[in-house]
């Protein structure tokens, strides 16, 4: 893939959303953009993946030890400083960097029985389950392999290549623990439901969207008024968040959060005296003018003193308004009682714009959908989009304080103004160690796929997007609020009669595993009622390296990083960057995406 | 009212650099040809307006590559609800034929119809374009019996050899695709109302316009 023009105004770097607004936003201006992805598809760390993707993603992830080795033999550190045409060169490794963005994966698939298949079928799959691996030899994982593969095709009659595919992935999967020699009888029974599982999933996979990390819109965000002004909101489609629920520990169930006036009256989970209370808190945080008094004396306590001494407001309710209302991500101590009714009032404004959300989700991969929409914006205006082109160096001039360009990996050299990337593009050397402990944030995340939504009230939709947050309980050994999302068809997240639930928590302990810090609440998603069948569960921990850990002297003046997607549920923090990185390399007189001139409507 | 109906189509243009996709929707669009063709920047697609029938009138919209995607990575914002599409190559540039069997797959991996039309393939149209330059001496006519097999192996649902130059056949090629998704609309029809009475879970847009618009379909 070579390209004529090799002069470009700004090269941006990595196609994740901070980016890609910055790329729409500089081509709007009339410059000239290069948008380059080491990857095959848009997106970066924010992308969605299909089902297929998603297992050529674990696979990866499960190598990233092997990637990352033989990464480092390829472009050794030593390369750091070698001259290109007199210039010097700095290595950039994004795919290192982004796969140790990711760790402690772990992949679950639930054998189920497809319903098409006959007696006769059956009988054939299931005939003598028990094989005998005698790993007492040379290259005796191969060998396991080859014998399981082998047992499981011959089981499906003409397997297709996405049968073939299925059985693949899951003898990989089931070798990775075997012991190197001794000889044992294997029961293959479950991996013959397995791949039925995997067959099935592998056959939809384009309607399977796995958004990494998951998010959502506020209704009233900048985010949303960018959308609008700039036009490029009306590329996307939206479902409203229509239920938000918070479980409680001492019943054990799911309790409906009432979030709008009309729910509290109606609402049935709620005693009629906490209805008053409750009322009587949100039109305080509704009103314009708050009570001085009232900040002068719980201002600075936690949120959780003023609505206990305040308002008289305890146990679940309580809950209620700091995890699902207010949204308080962390240890519910940390938040002041100013900062509580802030965030309260930010989710109760939101209320009302779109139907009776708060929220909106994107259809099909969430902020990578909102990231596409920006980049062929950028297209439409000129920009010019490179995917799946590795980039291996920076070209700086001499006392390294500017660069001139990027070389590809296949040798290309293109020269530009401004440089901009995500931190995966970024040199080792760049990041400050100082700054890396503040920086830095994990968040273990779960995505479970079921036949069943795990999260429903009577009377409601299946197909309705459901939020539910488990707050910190020490019965349940849950220490910071766990948020699950609910998805399905209406989304456009997964196929039809499935449910997609995305679960996160901020995690203190990057050496802990996700599974660990998650697998209470997947546990109780998962029994919430009989009928649920769990076909898939994801487990993986996620690094957020934010741009401030870029030490600014060590930085080519004209390249500029973009944070990672943070813990954070709505998209205002990389809009927010993104406006920041334009004022700073467009200047203040640039407009940041202005309204746009010609309708496209009304062109003909 | 009247009882007009109004379709309205999204139709994709793809294929290699060069081969002539801005010139013919220019053409069909605009009833205009140049050689010496500047993208239209700030703009996704054209828009032609089509009297159909008496009672019918569809309102098409043809979204190029818009050139700047030229390694084929597209976003799902481009593909996403087009109905049908237009492969071009040209026929002076073997090469760019070549290229056809990758736009195909590409558009039949990435774009299906509605799932009340039965979720198969868009339909899609090959373009044998630039044939006004045969006559100069450059190319050769395509072989139509090789065409036939080649589309029916491929699953094009037919051909036809274009100029946007001398304006040749390019109506009647975006006529054939019109034709045939309304007919796959007209099939489906009574399906289709019956799910959209059922589906009133309505898809939110973030628009200073009428949050109720229909999009697509009939209105």
């Amino acid at each position: 893939m070579n390209l004529d023009q090799t002069e470009f105004d700004y090269i941006i770097l990595g196609t994740g959303l901070t980016e890609s607004i910055l790329a729409a936003a500089i081509a709007k201006t009339g410059k000239s953009v290069l948008h380059v992805d080491d990857a095959d598809y848009y997106g970066g760390k924010w992308a969605a993946h299909s089902f297929g993707d998603l297992l050529k993603w674990i696979r990866t992830q499960r190598l990233d030890g092997d990637i990352a080795n033989k990464e480092t033999n390829d472009a050794p550190p030593s390369l750091n400083g070698l001259s290109i045409d007199g210039k010097h060169a700095v290595n950039v490794n994004a795919l290192k960097a982004r796969n140790e963005s990711i760790r402690h994966v772990s992949f679950f698939c639930y054998p189920t029985e497809s319903d098409n298949i006959t007696e006769d079928d059956k009988s054939t799959l299931y005939s003598d389950t028990n094989i005998l691996l005698d790993m007492n030899r040379e290259s005796p994982l191969d060998y396991a392999r080859d014998t399981i593969v082998k047992a499981l095709s011959d089981r499906f009659t003409n397997p297709s290549k996405i049968t073939k595919e299925a059985i693949e992935f899951e003898v990989d999967q089931l070798v990775l623990g075997f012991p190197p020699t001794s000889s044992f009888s294997l029961d293959i029974k479950d991996s013959i439901g397995r791949v039925q599982t995997l067959k099935e999933a592998l056959d939809a996979s384009r309607h399977y969207n796995f958004d990494l990390s998951p998010k959502l819109l506020s209704c009233r965000g900048e985010m949303v008024e960018v959308l609008i002004k700039s036009g490029i909101g009306r590329y996307l489609e939206f479902k409203g968040l229509e239920e938000s629920y918070v479980f409680e520990a001492e019943s054990q169930t799911f309790d409906k959060v009432p979030i709008s006036k009309e729910d509290v009256f109606s609402t049935d989970t709620i005693a009629l005296i906490d209805k008053r209370k409750l009322m009587r808190f949100l039109t305080l945080a509704m009103s314009d003018e708050i009570d001085p008094s009232i900040l002068e004396t719980y201002g600075n306590q936690p949120f959780k003193t003023m609505l206990e001494e305040k308002f008289k407001i305890n146990g679940k309710l309580q809950m209620a308004i700091i995890y699902a209302i207010a949204l308080v991500h962390d240890d519910a101590e940390k938040v002041s009682a100013s900062e509580g009714l802030e965030k309260t009032r930010a989710y109760l404004k939101s209320l009302g714009r779109f139907g009776r959300c708060a929220f909106l989700r994107p259809l099909y991969g969430g902020a990578s959908e909102v990231a596409q929409a920006f980049c062929r914006a950028c297209a439409v205006h000129g920009g010019i989009y490179m995917l799946n082109q590795p980039v291996d160096k920076f070209l700086l001039n001499e006392d390294r304080s500017q660069a001139s360009g990027i070389v590809t990996r296949d040798g290309q050299q293109f020269t530009s103004k401004w440089i901009i990337g995500s931190m995966e593009y970024m040199n080792e050397e760049w990041i400050s160690k100082q700054a890396e402990e503040e920086s830095t944030r994990w968040t273990s995340r779960a995505i479970l796929i079921t036949n069943e939504p795990p999260i429903i009230s009577e009377g409601s939709e299946k197909e309705n997007i459901r939020f539910s947050v488990f707050p910190p309980s020490e019965q349940d050994d849950i220490a910071k609020p766990i948020f699950a999302l609910q998805l399905s068809i209406e989304s456009m997240s997964c196929p039809r009669n499935k449910y997609m639930t995305y679960l996160s928590v901020i995690s203190d302990e990057p050496e802990r595993d996700a599974k660990s810090e998650l697998e209470k609440a997947v546990e109780k998603l998962i029994k919430n009622s009989e009928h649920i069948q769990p076909l898939f569960l994801l487990y993986y921990k996620q690094r957020s390296q934010e741009s401030s850990l870029i030490a600014t002297d060590s930085i080519p003046k004209n390249i500029i990083a973009c944070s990672d997607p943070d813990e954070l549920l709505d998209l205002d923090e990389p809009l927010s960057e993104a406006q920041k990185v334009f004022i700073r390399c467009c200047g203040e007189d640039e407009e940041f995406l202005p309204a746009p001139e010609v309708d496209p409507d009304l062109e003909e | 009212m009247s009882n007009v109906r109004e379709y309205l189509y999204k139709f994709l243009v793809v294929g290699d650099l060069g081969t002539g996709k801005t010139s013919i929707i220019k053409r069909y669009v605009h009833n205009i040809f140049s050689m010496h063709y500047k993208s239209t920047i700030g703009v996704d697609f054209a828009l032609k307006v089509i009297q159909w029938s008496p009672e019918i009138v569809v309102r098409l919209q043809l979204w190029d590559i818009a050139g700047q995607e030229r390694f084929g990575n597209m976003t799902r914002v481009y593909y996403k609800e087009a109905l049908g599409a237009f492969v071009v190559y040209d026929v002076t540039r073997p090469q760019t034929f070549e290229g056809v069997r990758k736009w195909k797959a590409d558009l039949d991996s990435k774009i299906s119809l509605p799932e009340a039309w039965g979720g198969g393939n868009i339909p899609v149209v090959l373009l044998a374009n630039k044939s006004d330059l045969i006559g100069e001496g450059h190319g050769q006519h395509a072989n139509p019996t090789e065409m036939d097999t080649f589309c029916k192996e491929n699953g094009f649902i037919k051909w036809f050899e274009t100029s946007a130059k001398d304006n040749t056949n390019i109506d009647e090629a975006a006529r054939h695709l019109v034709t045939t998704i309304l007919g796959i609309e007209r099939e489906h029809l009574d399906r289709h109302d019956a799910e959209n009475f059922e589906n009133n879970n309505q898809q939110l847009r973030v628009d200073s316009r009428d949050k109720n618009r229909n999009d697509g379909g009939c209105c």
